[in-house]
């Protein structure tokens, strides 16, 4: 059962190959079904590798093709089918066909409507190669495959520059983390001998060797997640990845991509697991994050925005259970938020679709009568992330809080602090755009209209996800008799390391009572600013100087690095040019140069075609030194 | 025979190309290519069934200069690429034709039999000797076929300048047979000699050496030839440069010195190491701003062969390997990044990046084919570029995982100059013209990206055949 998974990235690749060369002659409508039907394929082979997996199977390796072998150094294009690799492709391949479904409706109009689809199509198949592959090289493989494809998508509109800038601002951003991936790599081959997981954390612990690099190599391998993850402080890329189509932000930017960071450091665990600084730099680098995400979206008004910064807010969220050991509830909470928000993103499509490309919240407003699916859909995605019972987000949000307030006291409260500020920034958002009086255009207005069905399925099954995807991690005290109980943490045993929980049922229950009545104070709070008092919210122009403006500006982040890195850069760029290059070294060399130009216009005279003379020349010169000597 | 072959009759058909007008230069140079990829593979072939061709004959017996050819597996990775180089080059004129094609592409035969030699040789002084007579046909192709002012004298300062640092070699390579009871200029003497020398000498040694070979790949601050020989070259001219004759530095470097001196490396050769780490910085920093393709792609080349050269000074397995299969991808590329670049000086009249945009809307199958020969260049897993990067950025950690990760630099700024590049030209609302690609130029970007992908995907074959000495 096991061999069916080298199936599984090939047929997203086929897809990407058949409508790049074949594409032409399909309608966008055979098109997108054929997008969308690789990628089911691939889901539903999927389903039974997993199976596997949950009767305890042991880890298994599929090779597919031999790939460098230089040396010791042995490294194959090779699949790893256990827990975290088969649960991460279950829910790629799930939330991606479905995706891919939605962007048949969403993309219907453009005229690069097979150019999408078929990216889509090889984003997926990076994605599956990223989380299958059996080492760190092949993970690298996916790695930055997807962050081509990120590349392509996110300027998918490529006659816009402003797209065009913020793909490259992406790809360049990913590479500075791509560094440190790739220099952790080359750290842990030659202590180790070996990338491969089995060698490294499987069989044995070859990761021990480490020795005294432990910390740096793990050190450097975050510096790669916090590239892909967006963690603060390269987080300033993710945003700006809203220039994309929002299926795009949806699968790669919410749901799939940028949760590539927690799948390295949760299959690295081992690794992080030996070192308590590399741990806590992961911790820091996740709640500085958290809190940064949250406090920005309180203040954007662009739908997109909003959504953007939450997941870099969740994202946080996720690093920060990562760094505390809590590896397990890391990925539970990778899971959850994948399907609330890429059914938030699909929403915020759906919404923008209606309003004819229109992003700021300030422009909407009374949505709910005009469309019910994506009104009702996007409340249950709004409720999951603010952490209210019994949905998704709820369980995977309170564990991690749980397992701050044991280990952490500041985590956990900057943590609470920054869930209070997501219930507050996503009602805000929920209210200003479905509640109130319209306040766009007529033209606007008049075509509102709910999205197609293809559009709306997706919504509908990822909010039941959202709903009910919460149990498969059910919490300790309330899932003790339930069979669900810490299932995903007897699932992912020996792939990644526990962390132990030794809190009673009655604090768990009590924090989750606490956590649920911050939340819903500030779904109250925003609900008597929005609703009740009717406040909007300010524009551009009106926002004052100081906290809010600084949020606004996105603690100006943009600006700091162009002019700490970019600007200095092309400086230093220009400088060498001047003065080195242009001047110091050309003088160097014509200082000789002058008498070189006699000899030159002598030799010029040589050129009669008669090589025989050069090469009796030649020899001659060389007989007469050998001689001499 | 064979290995002689590949010698002799590149030499012969550009001699008689040289002195034979009426005959059509440009599919006999390109057809000789072929023959020359075949006779590779031929012995590619043997080679797996443990047959090494090999070829003697004694020159001048009494200093021990011989002609002696051993197709070993890195010699036959590299004469893979000058095989595949006189394949390609010559279709890269795409149509247009030079004042007496017949002179260009016999002299440019004439190159490829030299640097072919250079390749295959054991011995010594013939290395010594080819690696100079390359420069000769060059030198007149550049002067003839170039353009620009001051061109004679950008072209003396590239000639003499290299041969000037080839001297260093020279010298080397002679303190090395002085030292010897029976005088020979065989590998296997040189090694031998050279290994029972002590670190202090061998890092003299080493020093001669790679002051020539920085010359010619080049590495900073020696390169101050290179950009605008490769500016004022013809450009088939500058992809003999940038794809083949620098090899025989880096080749040089690999298979003559590394057996060599490996003592005077570990202990005195740190200051080469170093200086190719600042040439990779350098070249990416400089490449960031330039304003015309020509220049980008020229100033790339100069920061991907610093990392060749580090990553070789490790001396490790990954290392060498990565370093010659670095060698050969980048000499896939920058042909075909060279045809990139004459395409679009053919349609657009010019080269300046600023001045042309939204290429992808009006030929969206020459930016596919241009965006993976970038990605390419950037070394990205999955082509050719990636596989040796990665396996000399590995080697270079032996040596100090801070001068592997300053040198890494080069992966953050190689995507930032080359993304700038081809936003500029390909992306954007302003489309420039753009005609469809003749059939010539969809077949050479086409099947370098193919190439490219497939040494990416499967570099086995390759990697085997370069470690078959190992």
């Amino acid at each position: 059962m096991e061999k069916l998974v080298s199936l599984i990235p090939l047929f997203p690749l086929i897809g990407f190959l058949f409508i790049t060369f074949f594409g032409k002659n399909l309608s966008k409508n055979a098109a997108g079904a054929l997008a969308t039907a690789m990628i089911g394929i691939s889901f539903i082979l999927a389903i039974p590798v997993f199976t596997t997996q949950l009767h305890g199977a042991h880890p298994v390796m599929v090779k597919v093709l031999d790939w460098i072998h230089v040396g010791s150094f042995h490294v194959d294009i090779s699949f790893v089918v256990d827990p975290l690799s088969t649960l991460y492709v279950l829910f790629i391949t799930g939330v991606g066909s479905l995706i891919h479904l939605y962007s048949i409706g969403y993309m219907h109009e453009d005229e690069g409507f097979h150019r999408f689809m078929s990216y889509l199509n090889l984003f997926v198949f990076f994605m599956l190669l990223l989380v299958l592959g059996d080492n760190l090289l092949l993970l690298f493989v996916g790695w930055e495959g997807v962050g081509v494809c990120s590349f392509m998508l996110i300027g998918f509109w490529y006659k816009d520059h402003a797209n065009n800038d913020a793909a490259k601002k992406a790809f360049v951003m990913n590479r500075v983390g791509d560094l440190g991936l790739l220099l952790g790599m080359a750290l842990i081959f030659i202590q180790c001998g070996s990338l491969r997981y089995e060698d490294l954390f499987i069989n044995g612990s070859g990761i021990a060797s480490l020795g005294k690099y432990t910390t740096l190599a793990a050190i450097l391998l975050f510096i790669g997640a916090m590239g892909k993850s967006a963690q603060f402080p390269l987080h300033t890329w993710l945003p700006d990845a809203m220039a994309g189509p929002t299926p795009v932000s949806a699968l790669i930017h919410a749901a799939t991509m940028v949760t590539a960071g927690i799948y390295l450091v949760a299959r690295c665990s081992d690794l992080y697991a030996m070192s308590e600084i590399a741990s806590s730099v992961v911790t820091w680098a996740g709640v500085i994050t958290a809190i940064l995400g949250a406090s920005i979206a309180l203040t954007q008004n662009d739908i997109k925005k909003v959504l953007a910064y939450s997941t870099v807010s969740q994202l946080g969220f996720m690093f920060a259970a990562l760094g505390m050991g809590a590896y397990t509830i890391a990925v539970f909470h990778v899971v959850t938020h994948a399907f609330f928000k890429a059914l938030l993103f699909l929403g915020s499509g759906s919404v923008i679709h209606a309003m004819g490309g229109e992003q700021d919240i300030r422009r909407m407003g009374g949505l709910k009568g005009h469309m019910k699916t994506t009104y009702w859909t996007f409340l249950v995605g709004t409720i999951a992330i603010a952490g209210i019972f019994p949905f998704a987000g709820f369980f995977s949000k309170d564990q991690i809080l749980a397992h701050a307030l044991e280990n952490n006291m500041p985590v956990f409260i900057l943590l609470m602090l920054a869930a209070a500020g997501t219930a507050f920034y996503m009602f805000r958002m929920f209210y200003l755009t479905f509640h109130g009086d319209f306040r766009g255009t007529h033209e606007q207005e008049h075509h509102l209209h709910e999205s197609p069905a293809v559009m709306t399925l997706p919504l509908i099954v990822l909010a039941i996800a959202s709903t009910v995807g919460g149990f498969m991690g059910f919490p300790h005290a309330i899932g003790e008799s339930i069979h669900f109980h810490h299932w995903l943490d007897h699932f992912l045993d020996g792939t990644v390391v526990l962390a132990h929980s030794h809190m009673s049922a009655m604090t768990e229950i009590l924090l989750a009572l606490v956590a649920m009545a911050i939340a819903g104070g500030m779904i109250y709070y925003a609900y008597t600013t929005y609703i009740v008092k009717n406040t909007m919210a300010l524009e551009d122009d009106e926002i004052p100087a100081g906290i809010h403006r600084l949020l606004w500006r996105k603690y100006a982040f943009d600006e700091l690095y162009e002019n700490i890195f970019r600007r200095p850069v092309d400086q230093l760029s220009h400088g060498i040019q001047h003065w080195i290059e242009d001047k110091a070294l050309l003088m160097m060399v014509d200082g000789t140069g002058s008498a070189a130009k006699g000899l030159g216009h002598w030799m010029k005279g040589w050129h009669n075609g008669q090589i025989l003379t050069y090469l009796i020349a030649i020899v001659v010169g060389l007989i007469a030194i050998l001689y001499f000597i | 025979m064979i290995a002689l072959s590949l010698f002799i009759l590149p030499i012969l058909a550009g001699l008689v190309m040289l002195n034979s007008p009426s005959l059509s230069a440009k599919r006999l140079a390109s057809a000789i290519g072929l023959v020359m990829i075949l006779i590779v593979s031929a012995a590619w072939i043997r080679s797996a069934y443990g047959i090494t061709d090999e070829f003697h004959l004694s020159l001048i017996e009494k200093v021990g200069f011989n002609a002696s050819f051993l197709l070993s597996g890195p010699s036959l990775a590299m004469a893979l690429l000058t095989a595949v180089a006189a394949f390609l080059i010559p279709i890269t004129a795409f149509g247009k034709d030079h004042d007496s094609p017949h002179r260009f592409y016999g002299w440019m035969m004439v190159m490829i039999g030299a640097m072919m030699g250079a390749f295959i040789t054991t011995n010594a002084l013939f290395f010594y000797l080819c690696y100079e007579l390359s420069l000769i046909p060059i030198f007149f192709m550049i002067l003839k076929w170039g353009q620009g002012e001051h061109l004679t004298k950008i072209v003396t300062r590239f000639f003499l300048y290299t041969l000037f640092g080839s001297l260093f070699m020279l010298l080397s390579i002679l303190y090395v047979q002085s030292t010897m009871e029976v005088a020979s200029f065989e590998m296997a003497d040189m090694i031998k000699a050279a290994n029972a020398l002590s670190s202090a000498e061998q890092g003299w040694i080493l020093a001669g050496f790679f002051i020539a070979f920085a010359v010619k790949m080049p590495v900073f601050p020696f390169h101050s030839w290179q950009p605008s020989t490769y500016d004022h070259a013809p450009i088939q001219g500058t992809m003999l440069l940038a794809a083949v004759m620098l090899k025989m530095a880096t080749f040089g470097l690999a298979y003559w010195v590394l057996p060599m001196v490996p003592q005077g490396i570990k202990e005195h050769g740190q200051w080469a190491v170093v200086l190719s780490v600042i040439s990779v910085i350098y070249a990416s920093l400089m490449a960031i701003n330039q304003k015309r393709l020509k220049l980008l792609i020229a100033y790339s080349s100069v920061a991907h062969v610093g990392m060749i050269s580090a990553g070789l000074l490790s001396n490790t397995d990954q290392g060498t390997v990565g370093g010659y299969f670095e060698m050969f991808s980048h000499g896939l590329l920058a042909i075909a990044l060279f045809a990139v670049y004459t395409i679009i000086e053919n349609r657009v009249g010019h080269d300046k990046m600023n001045e042309m945009g939204g290429i992808r809307t009006s030929n969206p199958t020459f930016a596919f084919l241009f965006f993976i020969l970038v990605m390419g260049s950037v070394a990205l897993p999955f082509t050719s570029g990636f596989v040796g990067e990665f396996l000399l950025i590995q080697g270079l950690s032996h040596i100090s995982l801070l001068w592997a990760g300053i040198a890494g630099l080069s992966v953050i700024l190689g995507a930032a100059y080359m993304l700038r590049g081809f936003q500029k030209m390909m992306l954007g609302n302003h489309a420039t013209p753009f005609a469809t690609l003749s059939n010539e130029e969809l077949w050479i970007l086409g099947g370098s990206v193919v190439l490219v992908i497939i040494l990416g995907i499967y570099p086995a074959p390759l990697l085997n055949l370069i470690q078959m000495t190992f």
